[in-house]
């Protein structure tokens, strides 16, 4: 090709982009990044070798990096090598952009073609985390597919609960197979009191799950605690009562029964029997009646006053009050329940051609009082009364289509509820005042704090020097892991804050946060963060890090426990971080002293990032991330970093698979390589 | 010439309730009164002011709440002392009693010194 002029060489080049956008338009594949990206390839290659012969421009590396780029992880990325020629910088942005286009198109089909699906399993996941119970789906032999919120929340502790682990961690495998066994005899659900390994008892639910590829089962938990607790504490109450009942029972019938033969120091004493053991009743049931009142017969939320007047006006159609409650007070109610009501009050007061009504919310001794205020029409105080305590039956909006009654739902006389009673379920109470000229009527409801305001996120700050340890790269892994797709993997992605950089002088980790990666994707549920007590003091470069401050620190767990429960949260993972050397050795001073056991197999993601640019010098955490795409957000908090560290390395991954890295042990010995070459340079 | 005695009206379907507490007051020096539900209460009220109102709360027919309400709106009652006697424990019950009227609120069981020192006590605030 030494031979071709300039001219040949910019007709070929232009036939081939010519040729790709054709292609582009033309074809209809995932990604389609491939259809543009792949002629574009070409085109990169075609001038490589019409040059090659000549002189190998430097800028050529830039521009093989932002194909690849474009190719797989940032479509968005910018060309800014001042170096490569202004037309070729053009033209192949020009092409990138067209890619980006076309594969907008394509997702839009995509989205299009796949929405009903992902309704539904929106929808499902609703149901599933809408939940109060704890649900987990998990295969006969106990691996878990999913679970919901209330289960993560229950099983928090034990870091147990994590897709693809096993079910058997949390729950003996007999236990669970006494009800497989039960269920499979019955083929529907079976219910019973299931024990975890840690000792609490659940009532538990198992129901068939019918997949595709292998039978499962759906568990629904509760604990018994809950249910029992309530119950036990009235049991406490009313039990040792009957005693007192019966001395005074006894006391009085002797003190009636008697036809005169009781002498007066036995009446008296009769009778200091019959008080002492009345006043002690008393007392126990003001213990009683106190449990009764902690106990409200409705879930109730927290919302702030403005929300909830917000809510009603909208509901009742009035104007927003002007002056809006402050952002401090705050209640505790059932916010839809009470909107149905004050409808129903409204209507009952139209039929009497009131003039006007409106809404206020205040505070009052303690509680907040709403109050629905009225002007004019003809409301006799005690009909009002008398309706208040009747049930609510009419609908006040009829179904749709709902022309006839409709007959009351089952167990309706048990439902039915009165204005009064919806408003002392939630703790509250309910009266109206009515003058010649209007009236109100009070509905107390009880406050609730204000939630704490979200600390302001802190200022980006320097990221720590680079560490890396030698003795990482002398851990092998076995075969079968070393053969592992790194895009298969089970990875715990995590980052450390510190007191100081330096542990061998006595540094100490201040707080550990980790995030789940499986299957090269991000687990969301499965996080983990932990402050760490310590002795040491911060170093103020430190801290002007991470802003934490040994007051923060007071209550946390200490270092061996803190490690440990990470452990425990990492399992049989392979670790990933960023720069994790860093971290390592911070742990492993820690778990040294404590006696625990690392983790053997680490991954780095600057490693990772150095092997796909490796002209580049700039490895930060930030850098690579802005280099991928990734938002840069809440730096600087350990969960943060891991975070990000761990979208980073989602991104890395096609990248590496063009520099033909796809398994753990490739992964592992590209780094030992890139790490002698960050160690010559 | 003596000071005439103090009448109480004490409303209450609970006959039991009302036999001890006739006992109660009438031995403290008291002229007593009885209701035996919220429409009697008030008629009583109506007919003679008393100089102290005791109000169980859930009777049948108006409760005690209501009466309260209906006589605090009257101003030959506006500072006769009115006592709520009732089962009715609840913090949010106690706010409702007092913002509705009632002068103090006292819930069953109740012990009879504590009742009648109330009862004295708001009797020396009354003007007149």
């Amino acid at each position: 090709m030494n031979g071709l002029g300039t001219p040949v060489r910019r007709s070929l080049a232009l036939l081939l982009m010519a040729a790709a956008w054709v292609g582009g338009g033309l074809l209809w594949q995932w990604p389609a990044g491939v259809v543009v990206v792949g002629p574009m390839a070409a085109l990169v290659l075609l001038i490589g070798d019409l040059i090659r012969e000549q002189r190998r421009p430097h800028w050529l590396a830039s521009v093989e990096h932002a194909v690849d780029l474009w190719s797989s992880a940032n479509p968005r990325y910018s060309l800014d090598d001042p170096r490569v020629p202004v037309m070729l910088r053009r033209s192949l942005e020009a092409l990138a952009e067209h890619a980006v286009q076309q594969g907008q198109r394509v997702q839009a089909r995509v989205e299009e073609v796949t929405a009903p699906y992902a309704q539904d399993r929106a929808l499902l996941h609703g149901l599933i985390d809408a939940r109060e119970g704890a649900v987990i789906a998990a295969t006969l032999d106990g691996r878990i597919l999913l679970y919901n919120a209330a289960a993560q929340r229950l099983f928090n502790d034990d870091n147990a609960l994590a897709l693809g682990r096993s079910l058997f961690v949390i729950f003996r495998r007999w236990a669970v197979s006494h009800f497989v066994e039960r269920m499979r005899a019955s083929g529907r659900m079976v219910s019973g009191v299931l024990g975890s390994r840690r000792g609490v008892l659940y009532h538990a639910q198992v129901a068939p799950l019918g997949l595709e590829s292998h039978e499962g089962l759906l568990l629904a938990l509760a604990p018994l605690g809950t249910y029992s607790a309530s119950r036990r504490e009235l049991m406490r109450l009313v039990e040792p009562r009957r005693t007192r009942l019966a001395n005074l029972q006894v006391a009085l019938e002797t003190l009636t029964d008697d036809d005169g033969g009781l002498e007066t120091r036995t009446r008296r004493q009769l009778l200091t029997v019959a008080r002492d053991e009345s006043v002690e009743l008393a007392r126990s049931f003001a213990a009683l009646s106190a449990h009764l009142e902690r106990t409200n017969a409705l879930p109730l939320d927290d919302i702030s006053a403005a929300d909830l007047l917000a809510l009603l006006s909208a509901r009742l159609a009035l104007p927003t009050p002007s002056a809006a409650p402050e952002a401090t007070f705050w209640v505790r109610a059932e916010a839809a329940l009470l909107a149905e009501a004050c409808i129903a009050v409204m209507g009952w007061l139209q039929a009497r051609e009131v003039a006007s009504h409106g809404l206020r919310l205040q505070p009052q001794e303690g509680y907040a009082a709403l109050e629905l205020h009225w002007q004019g029409g003809q409301v006799a105080a005690e009909d009002l009364q008398q309706w208040l305590r009747q049930p609510l039956s009419h609908d006040p909006e009829p179904a749709p289509g709902d022309a006839i009654a409709r007959p009351p739902e089952a167990d309706a006389a048990d439902a039915q509820w009165t204005p009064e009673d919806l408003v002392e379920a939630q703790g509250g109470a309910l009266w109206c005042e009515v003058h010649a000229d209007g009236g109100q009527i009070t509905i107390l409801l009880a406050q609730a704090g204000a939630p704490e305001a979200p600390a302001a996120p802190r200022a980006a700050l320097p990221a720590r020097p680079e560490y890396f340890d030698f003795a990482m790269f002398s851990r092998t892994p076995d075969a079968s892991l070393s053969a592992q797709p790194l895009a298969r993997l089970a990875l715990t992605v995590f980052d450390t804050e510190t007191t100081g950089l330096n542990p061998t002088q006595g540094d100490e980790i201040i707080s550990i946060g980790a995030i789940r990666v499986l299957n090269g994707r991000l687990i969301g549920q499965e996080v983990f963060e932990t402050l760490v007590r310590t002795h040491r003091p911060i170093h103020p470069e430190s801290q002007s890090i991470h802003g934490l401050h040994a007051d923060m620190l007071r209550d946390a767990p200490g270092q061996a426990e803190a490690i440990s429960r990470f452990l425990r949260f990492a399992g049989e993972t392979v670790l990933l971080g960023h720069n994790v050397a860093f971290d390592m050795r911070f742990l492993d001073i820690a778990a040294t002293q404590h006696g625990l056991a690392l983790p053997q197999l680490t991954l780095d993601t600057l490693l990772l990032s150095s092997l796909v640019y490796p002209e580049r010098d700039q490895h930060r955490l930030e850098d690579v991330a802005t280099r991928l795409g990734v938002t840069v957000l809440g730096r600087h908090t350990s969960l943060g970093d891991a975070l990000l560290t761990a979208e980073v390395f989602c991104r890395l991954l096609p990248l590496l698979e063009l520099k033909g890295i796809r398994t753990l042990g490739e992964a592992l010995d590209a780094s030992r390589h890139s790490w002698y070459a960050r160690l010559d340079y | 010439m003596t000071m005439p005695a103090s009448t109480v009206l004490i409303a209450d379907d609970e006959d039991n309730m009302l036999v001890s507490l006739e006992v109660l007051f009438t031995r403290a020096g008291f002229d007593v009164r009885l209701a035996r539900d919220g429409h009697d209460a008030f008629a009583q009220a109506q007919n003679s002011v008393p100089d102290l109102i005791l109000l169980d709360v859930m009777m049948p027919g108006r409760d005690g709440f209501s009466v309260c309400q209906a006589l605090r709106a009257d101003p030959r009652f506006a500072h006769t002392p009115i006592i709520m006697l009732t089962a009715k424990a609840r913090e949010a019950d106690r706010v409702k009693g007092l913002t509705l009227g009632a002068s103090d609120y006292l819930t069953k069981p109740f012990s009879t010194r504590e009742l009648l020192a109330r009862a004295n006590a708001l009797l020396k605030r009354t003007p007149g």
